[in-house]
């Protein structure tokens, strides 16, 4: 069944996905060893000519709060992404297996919810953290990364809930189980891959998050997350000149986001498609 | 307007303090060095007996990158320890915490103390948000402390002219740096004073196989603003950038800026990457390291380079030339200072007014000479060595403008503006290109 | 037992209803209403607000940095688009062709989006793009491509270009992952039929792939067309002062509303708002010109 040609169409094939690793290896390599070299080689473009500087990291890691930027971020990231579930598992069971009056609207609203562009809510949501004297704490961004993932969260578990049986609920009250507990003890452990695959998808939204940050969570070193204290480091080592201080930043700040990349990527790709190809 | 007539008395001031600087005798007779160690004295009688800790809060736009954060750190240890019951937090920011400022203050964070570049600080927060410091001024000697020209500066820019909104942290001198190896190894042994004159100095350059001068996009305002403001003065400069139906742009003055910067372009007088630098990237990558002679900039500059340039660089400060039919002499520099604030919202304004006193003490000062080869707010010391030609080149001044040749801008103008002028630089526009475009965005 | 069932529903619902409530349907009046006045500063209550009309609006589309804007974003909506959704698609086909090591180049093609945009920025503007040592300028010059060597991709002509470019880059994993797994849920006996036929890769592309993936593109589309419309962290990234070149409807708002990244900045915080409505207008004019164009084509098959 195949002709002739398929074979070298087969071989090139391959160009293209060549061609697009090398060049993320050879920019993301090329940033790695100036992030060992001095300034002076990185303006001259010859890295590595006085050997490799190490003290590069060490000053970056010294003078910039890196470590604390890592917990925020995980702090941000993981509390979110459990709420979020905690919340929107029993609306989206409810709205998918209960019948009540209100119960379609109530699903419209979470679908419309999810398509309104952040920037038009930010500036009262703004006020009101202002008024309540949030702004500046790790809470707020807690508190909004939680509710602003709500919507889309609703909407994909509701449409998983309504592949799962009713009947395993039904058993259960029968045994003897109260409503809330067949939910969390038997359908939000069946529902469990749905629940898996939509935290994936809200975890890497918020891991990398930045309009909220940047105006919720800026001010301070005790609350700027990764994207942010990269953003202060990178904005410092411009007044400094410190270009290997610079990039050393960069793959800091990079590598850990790496590693988790490449022990997770199947579970990590499984999430992102079946999180947005649902949606 | 009176206060724009009092910031450039003021202004003339400041090149006073930093002549005696440059000159020891005229330091020596002036001023007896007597007065400073006040600054060191503990503060204020009336804090709480409690136990209970004053907790200053500074937003600095250093990083703990910096040398500056070097210095205050000390500082504030110095303070503390002469002022048991304060303890300072400091929010080492960086410089994007103008960005910040106003909205922090909003929303309630306590602030006691902020820094930023002046225009920023008076134009972000002004008295709408800033105590007025004068009647605790009042019961210290630390207006004694600060030399005359920075007190004056400071006062200027209060609605009244005389009160203390704002405390001076670190003047600058505004004007073109050059590498003086590149020069002598050029020939060139006569500063320009006028534009022709400029333009030989840049063919000298250009001859003798350097690029003559280079601008990051941040520093735009800095060649067309210090431009317009030597032809018309700065007040015009101000309204021309105030104006967002752009109809001063086809004035005389504002062609001539175009045509010129274009011949500039053209002769090849920037360097290629001109209209395409984003910051720092002329700034490290080509004038520290050396293949570009001039660079239009402030004082903070040999500090900003000094990792790139080493202790070697050749530091030289020049006049920015007369352009053709200029009100200004050449003998025009531009000037600004960073400022410090206490927001009105502080609980202890006392208090951080006696840290600032600190930050302006002899010995801090010193210390940000020799780390950060900052310029001095106090008489008596000496300037940095990389900073001696910025200061010589303040002895011989007589004029001064504002940074950037304006007060304030709207940030719509700008955004055009400095737009057009990235493409002339680039070559993309020619000077009637420029002014073309100009206006028809702006109209 | 049925007054228990109603407060089953109740507390399920409750929590999630109440977020949504205050963070999304309020603030969205909110927005709304602030539009159409003025205020002093963004904590203002009501009662210092003047009713301005849609003097906002009006003073927003006389505006040429806000015009700059949507016009860029227009274009990187629409050129931005048919490269990145290209480009993905041309991955995902070749992925999904039975390459050797699909796992890997998966991983390796989406790697991109995982880094931050901060990072991902910083690696393209302050090297990729660099105009002494950077990527482009020595790949070229090696290759001999003397005008694309000679670009300065940070000159204002190109600026805009360059961030487009960076932006794709960092986008067309996630398309591609998503149109792959649309690919792969074609039931394989319709390429069996075809095969049958004799059609040839090209052909079973267009006549079999692309048709079946409508709704994978749709989805597609929409997600691009969310992404293009905020627009904002590279933007941001890529100006070091906010200019018409790069400006884009999201950075105008910030510079209006938190603004102050240049000195000169006028808070201003009624125009914001009137950009919030603008942008989700744009949005919503999207979902509904995409229903449209959709739902027609689906008529003619």
């Amino acid at each position: 069944m195949k002709h002739h040609g398929s074979s070298v169409v087969g071989a090139l094939r391959y160009i293209p996905l060549i061609l697009w690793v090398i060049f993320f290896v050879f920019a993301f390599g090329w940033i790695l060893l100036a992030s060992f070299s001095t300034t002076k080689e990185i303006f001259s473009n010859g890295l590595l000519q006085s050997g490799f500087h190490f003290e590069n990291y060490t000053g970056v890691w010294e003078r910039n709060h890196v470590a604390h930027y890592f917990v925020n971020s995980v702090i941000c990231t993981v509390v979110p992404c459990a709420l979020i579930i905690l919340l929107a598992a029993p609306a989206a069971y409810v709205l998918s297996k209960k019948r009540f009056r209100g119960r379609k609207q109530t699903f419209n609203s979470f679908v419309i919810g999810m398509s309104i562009p952040q920037v038009m809510l930010v500036i009262p949501i703004y006020c009101w953290f202002v008024q309540a004297n949030l702004v500046g704490r790790l809470s707020t961004l807690i508190i909004l990364y939680t509710t602003l993932n709500l919507p889309y969260t609703i909407y994909f578990l509701t449409a998983f809930f309504s592949t799962v049986p009713s009947v395993l609920a039904e058993a259960a009250m029968i045994d003897g189980c109260s409503e809330t507990k067949a939910l969390w003890k038997v359908m939000i452990p069946v529902a469990s891959p749905g629940i898996i695959t939509v935290t994936i998808f809200n975890f890497m939204n918020i891991w990398n998050e930045y309009f909220m940050a940047l105006i919720f969570a800026n001010g301070n070193d005790k609350i700027r997350t990764l994207s942010m204290g990269l953003q202060n480091m990178i904005t410092s080592m411009k007044y400094t000149g410190d270009w290997a201080g610079l990039f050393a930043a960069v793959i800091i700040v990079l590598v850990p986001t790496l590693i988790m990349y490449l022990l997770l990527s199947e579970k990590i790709v499984a999430g992102i498609t079946g999180g947005a190809v649902k949606g | 307007m009176k206060k724009l007539v009092a910031l450039l008395l003021a202004a003339l001031m400041v090149f006073g303090m930093a002549a005696c600087a440059a000159n020891a005798e005229t330091a020596a007779d002036d001023k007896s060095t007597a007065e400073t160690p006040a600054a060191e004295a503990p503060v204020a009688e009336e804090i709480a007996a409690d136990g209970d800790k004053i907790v200053i809060h500074y937003w600095a736009q250093w990083t703990e990158n910096e040398a500056q954060a070097e210095v205050y750190k000390d500082a504030i240890a110095r303070f503390e320890a002469a002022n048991p019951n304060c303890t300072v937090e400091v929010n080492w920011a960086g410089r994007d915490v103008r960005e910040i400022l106003r909205a922090s203050l909003d929303s309630g964070n306590e602030i006691d103390i902020v820094d930023s570049g002046f225009d920023q600080i008076v134009n972000l927060l002004g008295e709408e948000y800033l105590t007025d410091l004068t009647p605790y001024m009042a019961g210290s000697d630390f207006e004694k402390s600060l030399s005359a020209g920075m007190v004056a500066f400071a006062k200027s820019f209060a609605s009244d002219g005389e009160s203390w909104y704002y405390i001076p942290s670190q003047p600058f001198v505004g004007t073109i740096y050059y590498n003086k190896a590149i020069f002598e190894e050029a020939g060139i042994d006569t500063m320009p004073t006028t534009w022709d004159e400029f333009m030989d100095v840049c063919q000298k350059i250009k001859d003798a196989g350097y690029d003559p001068i280079t601008v990051d996009d941040a520093y735009y305002p800095c060649l067309y603003g210090t431009y317009l403001a030597m032809m018309k003065g700065p007040e015009w400069v101000t309204e021309l950038f105030n104006d967002t139906t752009g109809a001063n742009w086809n004035d005389p003055a504002a062609v001539q800026m175009a045509n010129d910067f274009a011949e500039m372009r053209e002769k090849g007088y920037f360097s290629e990457s001109c209209g395409s630098n984003v910051f720092p990237s002329a700034q490290n990558g080509e004038f520290a390291m050396g293949t570009v002679a001039m660079y239009y900039n402030g004082s903070w500059l040999p500090n900003e380079v000094q990792d790139i340039t080493g202790d070697d660089f050749q530091w030289g400060a020049m006049f920015f030339p007369a352009p053709d039919n200029a009100v200004y002499p050449y003998t025009t520099y531009s000037t600004g200072c960073q400022f410090f604030a206490i927001p009105k919202s502080s609980q202890h304004p006392q208090e951080a007014l006696a840290l600032l006193e600190e930050f302006s003490s002899l010995q801090t000062q010193q210390e940000l000479i020799d780390k950060a080869q900052a310029m001095p707010v106090v008489d008596g010391l000496e300037l940095p060595e990389k900073l001696k030609s910025a200061g010589e080149l303040q002895a011989q001044s007589t004029d001064v403008i504002p940074w950037q040749g304006m007060y304030g801008s709207n940030s719509d103008v700008n955004a055009v503006v400095n737009g057009a002028f990235a493409e002339l630089l680039a070559g993309t526009l020619d000077s009637e290109g420029f002014t073309a475009s100009v206006q028809s965005q702006l109209k | 037992m049925k007054r228990k069932h109603t407060m089953f529903i109740i507390t399920s619902l409750a929590p999630a209803a109440i977020c949504f409530l205050v963070m999304f349907a309020y603030p969205l009046i909110r927005t709304f209403l602030m539009s159409l006045n003025q205020m002093p500063a963004i904590s203002s209550s009501t009662a210092d607000w003047s009713f301005a009309g849609l003097g906002n609006y009006i003073g927003l589309f006389k505006n040429s940095v806000f015009i700059a804007s949507l016009k860029n974003i227009g274009v990187l909506w629409l050129v931005g688009g048919f490269l990145t959704l290209g480009i993905a698609l041309l991955f995902a086909v070749i992925l999904a062709s039975g390459v050797k090591g699909k796992k890997f180049w998966r991983s390796a093609i989406y790697l991109p989006n995982t880094i931050s945009a901060v990072a991902l920025s910083t690696m393209w503007l302050q090297y990729i793009f660099q105009n002494k040592f950077g990527l482009f300028k020595q790949l070229f010059t090696a290759l001999g491509w003397t005008a694309l060597a000679k670009i300065n991709w940070t000159a204002p002509g190109w600026i805009f270009w360059a961030m487009l470019i960076s932006y794709v880059y960092g986008c067309v994993g996630y398309f591609m992952l998503i149109l792959l797994s649309g690919i792969e849920g074609i039931p394989q006996d319709i390429y069996e039929s075809a095969i049958i036929d004799g059609a040839s890769a090209w052909t079973k592309f267009w006549k079999i792939t692309f048709p079946l993936l409508r709704n994978v593109i749709r989805t597609c589309i929409t997600l691009w067309t969310v992404g293009a419309v905020n627009f904002f962290v590279w933007a941001k990234m890529f100006s070091t002062r906010i200019n018409t070149k790069t400006v884009t409807p999201v950075f105008f708002l910030y510079e209006k509303v938190f603004g102050a990244a240049d000195s000169g900045s006028v808070l201003d915080i009624g125009a914001g708002a009137a950009v919030g409505v603008v942008v989700a207008l744009l949005v919503l004019l999207s979902y509904l010109i995409m229903n449209r164009v959709f739902k027609e084509e689906a008529l003619e098959y």
